[in-house]
């Protein structure tokens, strides 16, 4: 306890000025804390305003978590500031304050919500009852509809979800994981009537979710959005066939014609929205440069591996079979050639008959490989009709190799051959 | 008539940008999710390896953990998106899945050699 | 609606080349003030009764995230089982506010509770807990005949607002977020609310609204002292603007305290509540010797005793010096067993545990926190006030919960009222339908020339500072007890704190400026500071939650009535005190009545 009593801190707050523009930079304030276990980052922020810096903007209201207001990105993890106290961070470490993502930056701290609402608000979030009944419906609380639902009504729509997921910002149609956690708790509701339309509205955007559970880890109220957006998919594989693919997140109503359309906030604040526009446009074309040039490659490595081998020109090795004198002149002698095969990182040894003429006439070699030409069985000299059997399916060859009988397609297959210092060499492919 | 002072939103921040705590706000879904794509890739690779170098050993031994590792996180995806675990044991649950996988590596591997 | 911009340059020639110089006008038929649970519940029910109707919402927050309603705890007070009755939970009511309510918005709120809950369930998607038998769960609270409390968890506030805030949405209407009226318009007559003039917090420019009906239901807050119990942002704004319109207000002295707010040293959080269930359940309140204090205030009750003289014990015991390390009282739950304390208030456990308090096994340190004004504008059971076009519903109003409002009455009365001002609104126009009437003229002007001085000044003083200090003169002399000379005092302090506020300095540019509008809070602060303490002046005796240490009793010999009071020409206070009329059930019948 004591290590967090009256200790130094040094506080980098983001500041983004909407008058000057730019970037945004960060600035440090020293504070020092004389109670970290009773002092909550909001606390930070109102001291730091009194005190050192009053132009500091962020924006809370409760300060008992109760109102979803003062979401930020604390130390690299989306919290409510009010609920989180200085000394739930590592001790001594600086403190790293940033406005929560994907929302635009009014000033400092505080972000435009719209966006999120115009998300909530696409997928339906309202109640519209199933039938005109004036009494409060009979659920038991342990029915299987309410344990399903949970806590999960229970949202204060800080925006901490949306600003930890990922993929918000990749899909425009993602309605992100509050609105469906909201979506989920209706389509699970008996007493809602709007189902059907609710489905339409919210099932493609589930899609979008790749299960990273960040919106579940930040959660402030422990909900969990991922659950709700699995809860959906299932949901659409039970009853595929009422669901006909709408147009995705439409907006609802049209916006009133004069009143929002001037609202400040929406002439004076999108710059950066056209800015950002062009930007995605330059990123897609990149991406999908980066797409064509990687598929090419992954289909040029697949093609030469597929090809490549049949293409490749592979030496010839020469076998040595046996000493010319072995083979008898005017005989068909038969003799297992023993080839050593390099193949990979291991030589393998095959052993294969070869048959072999050697006619008086001392040039007339003839090598035969013994496989039939067929379906590839051993042949065998017969001496006494003069032919190359094949015992499989009765294919006969004459000494020269041509077909006499059976079903074999062409004459028997020879080797290349040499002969050097006596000996007589098989050429091998 | 002077024109009024114009006032100007900024872009919304992008996940992790000017942070230099990203690396605390990656979860353990979210690696996960990451090492998922990043195996994917790594399999087209080798598999591309081991189709041209059919036997080499080291090449093998890479596919077979990238293709074993990308299976035991797809597991994961399944088990999640059918309710069929409690998400609340979302963490641990990729620890054991990467635990049988290392295991279901250990025995084709030794089948091998 | 219609929005114009119309140039007026010559109104800003004192900051015409560092500030916005244009204002923007509307005109629409209905400006909502507010978004908490009476905002919300007039706006809907307006706009089912006329969808016609052009419906303009401005809060100061953003939807739905301001207002006290979301931070509801207990529950709703309401009417539904057939062994319980409207007769038993007015007589609850008028006993609890020590008989001066009116009657008629006492009886008005248990009747319409009935039917209004009923809407928010099936019409609105509200979802309240169950009985094991699937019908609505309705638990004790103090004070209460009958357990009647319906409730969420203990977050009942939470699901009410977010699901009247869909229901907004649902519905065509236009919100303006982080808006504030900063004051409301009169025509020419000096009879009429045109509409009021709202301040775009996000760029600081100002927009003046025109409408045919202007409700008013910012909800109250008294955050004008040392610990309050609702959110920082809350700053009696209502009350302020309704006071500076010359409104009709009544019963401003009565502030009810909440005897358990929490005190953590330095923190912003500190005097948001421990639910009042722990002394239910046999909590003890000690001071710094670990003495049960109650025994020297109430021997019989001790600790169950009522919340106004738990307050004004423990404001005692501090006073006398028996105080705790961190100035206040403790409480002590740990002797009903850890697991029981954890397993029956696991909010209040998890608050506290936030701040390394230990509730289920150590004493924590509270005090009384500032909770709720029963006091607020003079209406009828339709929301009309003293002024013409306008509507004031929830903490904003006054009379329904006389000296003293019972636990779960309070989001009771705004969301009924709201439903009723809702209804009341769409008859008024259907009945008064015309042009948008237009603000005096050069009154808009005048005003953004007061709310932009502060950026003149040079050498100014600190508006933090000022809030502070209004803050500790509140505690101390119109706080939980009070005395003749002690008022008198503070009326003074309060004056001189207003006259430095008019010299407050801010810097930076106007865009999202919170000290600026800190000083603005300020300055409804004060002004609500100062109807309190003329009021709580003129009461001689204790009643509910006004306790006046040199009038002990309380004396029903002496009158029963209520102090009304209008802000004169001049700026001075014109009060008068009206004897209670007790149209429904006679004093007799209230003095009797036993639950």
């Amino acid at each position: 306890m004591s290590k967090a009593l009256n200790s130094r801190r040094l506080v980098k707050i983001y500041r983004y000025d909407p008058s000057v523009g730019g970037n945004g930079h960060f600035d440090q304030f020293d504070l020092n804390i004389e109670d970290e276990t009773k002092t909550t980052i909001l606390d930070l922020l109102i001291r730091i305003q009194k005190t050192q810096d009053p132009t500091l903007a962020f924006r809370y209201a409760c300060r008992v978590n109760m109102c979803g207001s003062c979401g930020m990105v604390i130390n690299g993890c989306e919290a409510l500031a009010c609920k989180t106290n200085v000394s739930d961070l590592p001790e001594k470490c600086d403190i790293t304050i940033r406005p929560l993502n994907h929302f635009p930056v009014i000033k400092d701290l505080v972000v435009d919500m719209k966006p999120f609402f115009q998300k909530l608000e696409a997928s339906i979030p309202y109640f519209d009852p199933v039938d005109e009944s004036m009494e409060p419906a009979v659920i038991r609380p342990d029915s299987k509809e309410r344990n399903l639902i949970g806590l999960a009504t229970e949202c204060i729509q800080c925006g901490c979800c949306v600003s930890s997921c990922t993929m918000v910002n990749y899909h425009e149609n993602y309605a992100g994981p509050a609105a469906l956690n909201r979506a989920f708790t209706l389509l699970a509701d008996s007493r809602d009537g709007l189902y059907d339309l609710r489905m339409n509205q919210v099932l493609e955007s589930c899609y979008h979710c790749r299960t990273e559970f960040n919106c579940t880890e930040v959660c402030p109220k422990e909900i969990s959005p991922t659950r709700a957006i699995k809860y959906i998919q299932l949901l659409a594989l039970k009853e595929p066939r009422r669901l006909k693919r709408q147009n995705l997140l439409k907006p609802i109503h049209e916006e009133k014609t004069s009143g929002k359309e001037s609202l400040p906030s929406a002439d004076s604040g999108c710059n950066w929205l056209i800015e950002q526009h062009n930007r995605r446009k330059f990123l897609k074309q990149i991406i999908f440069g980066i797409g064509t040039a990687s598929a090419l490659v992954v289909g040029g490595v697949i093609a030469a591996a597929a090809i490549g081998p049949s293409l490749k020109r592979i030496p010839k090795r020469l076998v040595r079979l046996d000493k010319l004198e072995a083979f008898p002149v005017g005989k068909v002698s038969t003799i297992v050639m023993n080839d050593i095969v390099p193949n990979g990182f291991y030589k393998s040894e095959i052993k294969k008959p070869v048959i072999v003429v050697r006619r008086s006439d001392p040039d007339k070699i003839v090598v035969f490989n013994t496989s039939c030409t067929h379906l590839g069985c051993t042949v065998h000299w017969d001496e006494s009709k003069k032919q190359y059997m094949c015992a499989c399916h009765g294919g006969a060859f004459d000494e020269e190799g041509n077909v006499t009988a059976g079903p074999p397609p062409r004459p028997l297959d020879r080797y290349a051959f040499k002969v050097e210092d006596g000996y007589l060499f098989a050429e091998v492919v | 008539m002077e024109q009024s002072r114009k006032i100007q939103f900024r872009g919304p921040m992008k996940w992790g940008e000017l942070d230099p705590n990203r690396r605390r706000s990656t979860h353990v879904g979210m690696w996960a999710w990451l090492w998922q794509r990043i195996s994917a890739v790594a399999i087209i690779f080798f598999l591309g390896l081991h189709i041209t170098r059919t036997y080499i050993p080291i090449i093998q031994f890479l596919l077979l953990i990238t293709v074993v590792f990308h299976a035991v996180l797809g597991l994961r995806v399944i088990l999640l998106d059918f309710n069929l675990i409690n998400i609340r044991y979302r963490n641990s649950l990729l620890g054991v899945l990467v635990g049988l996988g290392a295991l279901i590596f250990m025995i084709i591997w030794k089948g091998i050699y | 609606m219609i929005w114009e911009t119309s140039c007026r340059a010559e109104a800003f020639e004192g900051c015409k080349e560092k500030f916005v110089n244009m204002i923007r006008k509307v005109k629409t038929d209905v400006l909502v003030i507010g978004m908490g649970g009476a905002a919300e519940m007039a706006v809907l029910n307006a706009y089912d009764a006329n969808p016609d109707l052009e419906i303009l919402i401005v809060t100061k927050a953003l939807r739905g995230k301001g207002g006290c309603s979301r931070m509801v705890q207990g529950g709703l007070n309401v009417v539904l089982h057939s062994k319980d009755s409207h007769e038993k939970h007015l007589m609850d009511t008028l006993k609890g506010g020590q008989y001066i309510n009116d009657q008629q918005l006492a009886m008005t709120m248990v009747e319409q509770a009935t039917p209004t809950i009923k809407e928010m369930e099936t019409k609105y998607g509200c979802f309240f807990d169950r009985n094991p038998d699937g019908t609505v769960h309705q638990k004790p609270f103090a004070g209460q005949s009958f357990d009647r409390t319906v409730h969420k968890g203990d977050l009942t506030g939470i699901e009410i607002i977010s699901r009247l805030t869909e229901q907004v949405m649902k519905r065509d209407i236009s919100v303006l977020e982080e808006h504030r009226a900063v004051d409301l318009l009169i025509d020419t007559t000096g009879e009429q609310v045109v509409g009021a003039l709202i301040l775009d917090i996000k760029n600081g420019e100002f927009i003046e609204v025109n409408a045919k009906a202007t409700l008013l239901a910012t909800g109250g807050g008294p955050t004008h002292y040392r610990f309050f119990a609702p959110g920082p942002e809350k700053s009696v704004d209502g009350l302020g603007m309704l006071y500076r319109a010359a409104v009709v207000m009544r019963d401003m002295e009565m502030v009810q305290f909440h005897p358990t707010g929490l005190i953590i040293p330095g923190s912003v959080v500190a005097g948001s509540l421990l639910e009042e269930g722990l002394r239910g359940a046999g909590a003890h309140m000690l001071n710094i010797h670990g003495e049960r204090f109650m025994e020297r205030y109430d021997p019989e009750k001790m600790e169950r005793t009522t919340r106004d003289i738990m307050c004004r014990s423990s404001y005692l015991e501090i006073q006398a010096g028996r105080a705790c390390r961190e100035g206040g009282v403790h409480i002590d739950a740990s002797h009903l067993g850890a697991e029981f304390v954890e397993k029956n208030f696991p909010g209040m456990v998890s608050r506290c545990r936030q701040f390394k308090y230990d509730l289920a096994r150590q004493p924590v340190p509270v005090s009384p926190s500032a909770h709720y004004i029963m006091g607020g504008a003079a209406i009828d059971v339709n929301c009309r006030t003293s002024m013409e076009r306008l509507f004031v519903a929830g903490e904003d109003a006054g009379g329904v919960h006389g000296a003293n409002r019972l636990g779960g009455n309070g989001i009771c009365d705004s969301c009924v009222f709201g439903r009723q001002a809702g209804k009341a609104i769409a008859h008024y126009l259907a009945k008064n339908d015309g042009q948008v009437p237009e603000s005096a003229s050069g009154m808009a002007e005048q005003l953004i020339n007061r709310y932009m001085k502060p950026f003149e000044i040079a050498d100014g003083t600190d508006p933090f500072e000022l809030r502070d200090r209004l803050r500790e003169t509140n505690w101390n002399k119109v706080g939980v007890a009070r005395t003749g000379s002690d008022l008198s005092e503070a009326i003074d302090e309060i004056d001189s704190i207003a006259g430095m506020a008019e010299n407050a300095r801010i810097a930076g540019l106007n865009t999202y400026n919170m000290p600026w509008n800190v000083w603005i809070d300020l300055l409804n602060m004060i002004d609500v500071s100062k109807m309190v303490a003329g009021s709580a002046m003129l009461r001689e005796e204790t009643r509910g939650a006004h306790f006046r240490l040199d009038c002990p009793d309380q004396r029903d010999d002496y009158g029963i009535f209520n102090i009304f009071q209008k802000r004169g020409a001049n700026g001075t206070i014109r009060y008068e005190k009206k004897s209670v009329a007790f149209s429904f059930r006679s004093l007799d019948q209230c003095q009797k009545y036993k639950k």
